[in-house]
């Protein structure tokens, strides 16, 4: 019987050897591996990466409608963890893989996410500059000069991250998307337009005066019962009719 | 199928619109007032259609008079033919 204790045994030895396969520059920079002994490796810890995504990306509806492309994106991260995982520092494989899984699977996020696409030092120095103002529970725009240089933030990456959050690229919505999972209305149909085109304009006074003229035919009873069958009422045009 | 009846989401039902014409004079059942609103409608498509150029067959008129969208078009359309100025066009200055 296969125990737990004695898989992560097996995985062990496995990363050992693994190790050994590994050529990296002089950067530190893997160059070559044994692909067949990471992919089985990858497949003893493929669970890992449905538990990080079961556990961490599965209460947003827009985490559940991405899960397949998620779980590719946590594989990938797997593999950056094989790669870099040192069994001689004594960690377990899943407590080290579990932090690339989750930044890989942000940063396709965050990748993903914004409409217009924002550098990853910009979304970070913004995500530090927001956690600050929230632990010191002061205004974004209060962030000071000194606060800046704590985070190692130059002004000019400050001021990139005021003018990516002014132009609230974070926010950006397709004008195509429905406004809720429940709704067929789209940004489109609720933003008021303000270029009509003139053709269709002058279809529809056509029309309109068309609809009037043969409006103006009908007799008096078929206007009443036409009218009171909207809910419009016809006492104005009986006694008008009348008086003529 | 030959529906008779259509419903619409605002609005009067036959027995109201009968009631209301009777008091007006105009003494009719429910049954004559969906009559009477079909022909009117009958008439008001083929007058329209003749005003735009295409004049529609009686059949042609009668399917439409059946439709659903036709009743629910006609409820925007009728406020405006009885306004007397011309609704502006945005486009123009």
């Amino acid at each position: 019987m296969i125990t737990k204790a004695n898989q992560s045994e097996d995985d062990l030895e496995l990363f050992k050897k693994y190790q050994t396969t590994k050529i990296l520059d002089e950067n530190g920079k893997l160059l070559k591996a044994d692909t067949r002994l990471r992919n089985d490796l990858a497949q003893r810890n493929a669970k890992l990466v449905t538990f990080v995504i079961n556990k961490f990306y599965s209460k947003k509806q827009r985490h559940k409608e991405l899960r397949s492309d998620l779980l590719q994106e946590g594989h990938l991260g797997l593999f950056d963890a094989i790669d870099g995982f040192k069994p001689e520092l004594g960690f377990k494989f899943s407590t080290y893989a579990t932090w690339w899984i989750r930044q890989s699977v942000n940063s396709y996020l965050l990748d993903e996410e914004p409409m217009l696409h924002i550098p990853s030092h910009i979304r970070t120095a913004r995500n530090k500059l927001f956690n600050l103002a929230k632990m010191r529970s002061i205004a974004f725009k209060d962030i000071s000069k000194d606060m800046l240089a704590e985070l190692n933030i130059t002004e000019k990456m400050h001021a990139s991250v005021v003018a990516a959050v002014k132009t609230k690229s974070w926010n950006v919505q397709s004008i195509d998307e429905p406004l809720s999972s429940s709704m067929d209305k789209t940004l489109r149909d609720v933003i008021p337009g303000n270029e009509i085109e003139l053709s269709s304009c002058v279809d529809n006074k056509r029309i309109l005066e068309a609809a009037r003229q043969a409006f103006q035919k009908l007799n008096l009873r078929e206007k009443c019962v036409l009218l009171e069958r909207y809910g419009i009422e016809c006492d104005r045009i009986v006694e008008k009719e009348l008086g003529k | 199928m030959n529906q008779k009846y259509i419903t619409i989401e605002e609005g009067e039902d036959y027995r109201t619109i009968a009631a209301k014409m009777t008091t007006l004079g105009y003494k009719m059942n429910h049954a004559t007032a969906r009559n009477i609103l079909l022909s009117g409608m009958h008439k008001f498509m083929r007058s329209i259609s003749e005003h735009l150029g295409k004049s529609l067959t009686d059949e042609e008129c009668k399917m439409l008079v059946m439709r659903q969208d036709i009743h629910e078009v006609l409820g925007d359309i009728l406020p405006l033919c009885l306004t007397e100025e011309t609704t502006k066009c945005p486009v123009e200055k």
